[in-house]
C-alpha cells in the first residue's frame, strides 16, 4: 500500500473522535470545598475496590494538589466510573491521556 | 501507641434492640484474659491520683506534693478496687450476647486495667523484663476500652447479619426529609440550584459532553430520585440495609452540596454568601448533616 493510501484512510477515521488511538481515557476528581475527606475516601473504596491507604492517599492529593487520576482505561468504562463518582456527588471529569 | 487491630472493624456489633455480640480478635482477648489475671498485682506497684469526692469523711492528711482536692490510691486500697472490678471484664464472654449493663461495666473494668498497665510500665521502665507483655497488656485493654466506649455511643450500630440498628433524632430526620423533598421537587423541574449534583464529565470537549449529557443527565436523575424514595421509605425505621444506610449517606451528601453551593463555601469550608434572613440555620444545618454523615461513613466502614 502506498503512502497516500494510508494518509487517506486515517483521514477518513479522524473525524469520529470514537476511535481508540491507543491513548487511554483517565478520570480525574476535582478537589471541592464541600466534600467531606472521610466521605471522599470511602467512596473511592466502595466504588473503585482500593484499600484504604490507597484511598486516602488518592484522597490527599485531591485536597493537596486540586486533582488525582483515579482510574485509567477504556472510554466506556471511564464513562462507567464517571457516572458512578458523579452518582456520589464527586466533581468528577474524563479526558484522554497526553 | 499504635495497636495492631485493624480500626474499621468492631469488636461490639448490636444484636437485636439493645443487645450486644462481642467479637474481639482471639489474640487481643487471650491478652485481655491474661491481663486481668495479672493486673491486681501489678497493682501493688503503682499508685494512682484521684480525686477526693466532696463527701469523702476520710480525715487523712492531704499528701505532701499532691494538688488540692486530690490524693493517692495504692496498695490495698487500690488492690481491692481493682480486683473488685475486674471480673466485670471477664464477663464479656467472646462471640456471646451481652447486654449494655454488661458493655458498661466492663468499660470502667477495661479503663482500670490500662491504667494499671500503663503506669506499671512508667514505673518498670522499658528493660524490666516482663515490660513487652505488660505493654502488649496495656495496649489490647485500651483498644478494648475504645471499643466499648465507641459502640456505646453510636446511633448507627452495625449488626453481625449487615443490617443496622439505627436511632436519630426526630429533628434530625425531619432535615433530612425536608432537603430531600426540596431536591426531589426541583430535580423535576431542571432548577438551577442543582447543577452541582450533576457535573461536566467533557470539559474540554462539548461535542462529547453533549452527548454525555444526553445519556447520563437522565440516569443521574432516576438514580438519585430512586435514593431519595429509598431514604423517605426507611428514615423511620430503626433498622436498616446496607443499600437502605447506603442510599443515605448519598441523599445526606447531595443535600450538602446544593446547600454547600448555596452558601458558596471557600476552600476552607466558610461560607462566602452574604448572611440573608435563612444563612445561619443553612449554615448550622450543613454543619449538622456533616456530622450524621460522618457517623453514617464510620458505620458503612464495617461492610468494606
Amino acid at each position: 500500500m502506498s503512502e497516500t493510501q494510508d494518509s487517506a484512510a486515517i483521514s477518513v477515521l479522524e473525524p469520529d473522535a470514537d476511535v481508540d488511538l491507543g491513548r487511554p481515557w483517565i478520570v480525574l476528581v476535582w478537589n471541592d470545598p464541600i466534600n467531606l475527606m472521610e466521605y471522599v475516601t470511602f467512596v473511592f473504596q466502595k466504588v473503585f475496590g482500593f484499600s484504604k491507604a490507597k484511598a486516602m492517599s488518592l484522597m490527599m492529593d485531591v485536597h493537596h494538589k486540586g486533582r488525582a487520576v483515579v482510574s485509567s482505561g477504556k472510554r466506556s468504562d471511564a464513562e462507567r466510573d464517571v457516572f458512578r463518582l458523579h452518582e456520589h456527588g464527586l466533581w468528577a471529569t474524563m479526558q484522554q491521556d497526553d | 501507641m499504635i495497636d495492631e487491630w485493624d480500626p474499621d472493624t468492631p469488636w461490639c456489633w448490636a444484636d437485636g434492640e439493645d443487645d450486644w455480640r462481642f467479637e474481639p480478635p482471639q489474640d487481643a482477648w487471650s491478652l485481655i484474659t491474661a491481663a486481668a489475671s495479672a493486673v491486681p498485682d501489678l497493682a501493688r506497684h503503682v499508685s494512682v491520683r484521684i480525686a477526693i469526692a466532696i463527701d469523702d469523711e476520710s480525715d487523712e492528711p492531704a499528701e505532701p506534693g499532691e494538688p488540692e482536692g486530690y490524693r493517692s490510691m495504692h496498695g490495698d486500697e487500690l488492690v481491692g478496687l481493682v480486683s473488685a472490678w475486674i471480673p466485670q471484664l471477664l464477663a464479656l464472654e467472646p462471640t456471646s450476647t451481652v447486654t449494655d449493663d454488661d458493655v458498661s461495666s466492663a468499660i470502667a473494668a477495661s479503663e482500670i486495667a490500662a491504667v494499671v498497665t500503663t503506669l506499671w510500665l512508667d514505673h518498670a521502665g522499658p528493660t524490666d523484663a516482663r515490660a513487652s507483655e505488660v505493654a502488649r497488656w496495656a495496649s489490647a485493654t485500651r483498644r478494648l476500652h475504645q471499643e466499648l466506649t465507641h459502640a456505646m455511643l453510636l446511633r448507627i450500630r452495625p449488626r453481625r447479619d449487615g443490617t443496622f440498628r439505627i436511632r436519630l433524632l426526630g429533628a434530625e430526620r425531619d432535615l433530612v426529609r425536608t432537603g430531600l423533598q426540596q431536591i426531589l421537587d426541583a430535580l423535576g423541574s431542571g432548577d438551577e440550584a442543582l447543577h452541582r449534583l450533576f457535573p461536566v464529565a467533557y470539559p474540554d470537549d462539548d461535542e462529547k459532553q453533549e452527548g454525555w449529557s444526553a445519556l447520563a443527565h437522565g440516569e443521574l436523575i432516576e438514580s438519585r430520585q430512586a435514593a431519595i424514595k429509598t431514604v423517605l421509605d426507611t428514615i423511620d425505621q430503626k433498622s436498616v440495609t446496607e443499600a437502605e444506610l447506603h442510599a443515605l449517606m448519598r441523599c445526606i451528601n447531595d443535600v450538602r452540596l446544593v446547600l454547600g453551593t448555596r452558601l458558596d463555601m471557600d476552600d476552607h469550608g466558610q461560607p462566602q454568601a452574604l448572611p440573608g434572613p435563612d444563612h445561619a440555620r443553612m449554615v448550622a444545618v450543613y454543619e449538622h448533616l456533616g456530622v450524621l454523615l460522618y457517623e453514617v461513613i464510620q458505620a458503612l466502614r464495617t461492610t468494606l
